[in-house]
């Protein structure tokens, strides 16, 4: 049994570090090392490891642009979902509202459909006037807010349930408003969980490439998983295109460290009882 | 400081009535507890109090005031829950000046009321800790403080000694009672404990289904109990009650009789106007020790005199002090005249 179980742990662990460690073989590798011409079989690690193709990366200005577009269009969806979706998370899990089901449904109506064809109606609204003279970074913004709220509500909702009701009635007592208790009591204790959905969010918008595509592919300003594509069209060498798959995972890690930080266990221990 | 009235008060829930139009005057400065079984309103009823309910129909008045339109947070009250809801994130010095930062007091005054209140409840040294730093007590005390810190007009409790170790609770329990007197604050408790009910209060009501059966200080309560329910629940061990038609010296039709365990004793030789028992097993608390004795399929508890002993399967006479039996109707359930 216990054999079996290490078996399982190391065949999962192989999938998930295999490609990783790919991807960085790729990267740090000389020519030789990736074009054989079947003369000698690919080494397991690169004759000559180099960070040529990093060094090329830095200095390309379309990459680091794609990257920041990226960036913005992420933590736009992190916000306005978080802006939006919260509140409305609060209302459906603290006041009885008739028809809550059916509202949740079409909250998650969004998701029902394919991308591909939810894409159409979007980008038709968002590429027509008044939409249209938004920059492009706001624009993705929304569409991937569309994407994320569902899923922001959600979380959400089960988070604030799992305040106590005493919490906010005694902030009542004690003299503070909704506004106040929203503020100081509701908001510190739900940031886990909220913090939970805002690295969903996120992760969702950088992985995002159907809506990005359909908004942006007309113009130059675009996100990485659109620039991917682009480069992928010109058939790059292998070390390169893996190099760049790296650079892309840092800032999904970087965020989830920052996050995690705020999602602290048990903060609501000590409330009650 | 203030007076509050209840006035037809009543509140329902979709189709259950959780309190059914009480009236109640709570004196300034007086410590009233509801008391009865769980589900009888008496939380419902301190909640429209504290307006965290909206009143169906009737009105709370404080100091003379309707404040049925009034939000729980203009009402000048504060109360503790049963669960003591502290605020997890915040320190006990934060819980503390809570209330205080809202209501825009100096920060020399809130430090001063922070520093009175962590005196007064025993809890100096423990400002920087977080709830679930502390333990049940010191956390029920924060409950209070927190409460007390506001100098609110009415101060609410709701059953705030039920999460607590027995031991713990008798402790605070008694310096509940000596905070009240040193305060002065008008209080109104909540409880399903008839012990806690009757050490802490000036004046009790009784609640059952909504209504509030009677109201008296816990002697008027526990000496003239004024419905057979009454009768029964306030008092531990609780009283005994034989159909009148067993007791020939109660002459009347239709009788329920209630005798407490204090007011019956035990005669080992045949007895005027007395009942017939066989003695039973013998519960000893210590300073008091208890009968139990069968008669008929009925068990009847009595107290028995200090040192004396009965064996078990012993054939005994129940005397009763007659100045001290209680007869309610049978049908009605209520106290009726009766002259031994």
């Amino acid at each position: 049994m216990k054999s079996l179980r290490f078996i399982l742990i190391c065949l999962v662990l192989f999938f998930i570090i295999f490609p990783l460690f790919m991807m960085t073989k790729y990267s740090l590798s000389d020519r030789e090392s990736i074009v054989t011409g079947g003369k000698y079989p690919e080494p397991f690690f690169p004759f000559k490891p180099n960070l040529e193709m990093f060094e090329a990366l830095s200095v390309r200005k379309d990459f680091a642009g794609a990257g920041l577009t990226s960036l913005w269009v992420g933590l736009l969806a992190v916000a306005f979902s978080l802006f939006l979706g919260a509140p409305t998370a609060f209302a459906l899990a603290r006041f009885k509202i008739p028809g809550i089901a059916i509202l949740l449904f079409f909250l998650l109506s969004v998701r029902l459909f394919p991308d591909i064809s939810a894409v159409i109606p979007v980008a038709e609204l968002l590429l027509s006037r008044p939409f249209s003279l938004l920059p492009p970074v706001i624009l993705v913004g929304l569409a991937h807010t569309l994407l994320a709220l569902p899923y922001t509500v959600y979380i959400a909702k089960g988070v604030f349930e799992s305040i106590p009701k005493d919490l906010e009635e005694q902030a009542h007592v004690l003299g503070a408003g909704k506004a106040r208790t929203f503020l100081k009591i509701l908001t510190p204790l739900a940031l886990p969980g909220l913090g939970a959905a805002a690295i969903y969010t996120f992760f969702l918008s950088w992985n995002e490439f159907v809506f990005a595509y359909f908004l942006t592919f007309q113009g130059t300003q675009t996100t990485l998983p659109v620039y991917l594509l682009r480069i992928l069209t010109w058939s790059p060498q292998k070390n390169f295109i893996s190099a760049i798959s790296l650079v892309i995972c840092i800032p999904v890690i970087i965020f989830t460290f920052l996050v995690q930080r705020y999602m602290k266990e048990g903060l609501t221990a000590g409330a009650v009882k | 400081m203030a007076e509050v009235r209840l006035e037809n008060l009543a509140k329902k829930f979709d189709q259950v009535t959780a309190v059914d139009r009480i009236n109640l005057e709570i004196k300034d400065g007086e410590f009233l507890t509801l008391v009865g079984p769980s589900g009888c309103g008496k939380s419902t009823a301190l909640r429209l109090v504290a307006g965290l309910e909206k009143v169906t129909s009737g009105n709370v008045y404080i100091d003379e005031k309707a404040v049925n339109h009034i939000p729980p947070q203009k009402r000048n009250i504060s109360m503790v829950f049963q669960s003591y809801a502290l605020f997890p994130h915040m320190s006990v010095e934060s819980n503390l000046a809570f209330g205080l930062k809202i209501k825009r007091k100096s920060q020399e005054e809130k430090m001063q009321r922070v520093k009175w209140v962590l005196d007064l409840l025993g809890l100096k040294g423990m400002e920087k800790r977080l709830p679930k730093e502390l333990s049940g007590g010191q956390r029920q005390r924060v409950a209070l403080g927190r409460a007390l810190v506001l100098e609110p007009d009415v101060l609410l409790l709701d059953e705030p000694l039920s999460n607590l170790d027995a031991k713990l609770r008798l402790r605070m329990r008694t310096e509940l009672k000596r905070l009240h007197k040193k305060i002065k604050t008008t209080i109104i408790y909540v409880t399903h404990d008839q012990a806690e009910a009757m050490t802490l209060s000036d004046r009790l009501a009784v609640m059952k289904d909504g209504r509030i059966l009677q109201i008296g200080t816990p002697q008027e309560i526990y000496e003239r109990p004024t419905d057979i329910f009454t009768a029964g629940f306030i008092g531990s061990p609780p009283m005994n009650f034989i159909l009148g038609e067993r007791l020939p010296f109660v002459k009347r039709e239709e009788a329920m009789v209630g005798i407490r365990p204090e007011d019956l004793s035990v005669s080992l030789e045949k007895a005027e106007k007395s009942i017939l028992g066989k003695s039973s097993v013998t519960e000893t608390l210590g300073s008091d020790n208890y009968l139990y004795v069968d008669i008929s399929d009925l068990l009847i508890s009595v107290r028995l005199k200090p040192d004396q002993k009965i064996e078990e399967d012993q054939t005994i006479w129940l005397v009763p002090n007659l100045e001290k039996i209680h007869v309610f109707d049978k049908s009605t359930g209520r106290r009726v005249q009766w002259a031994g």
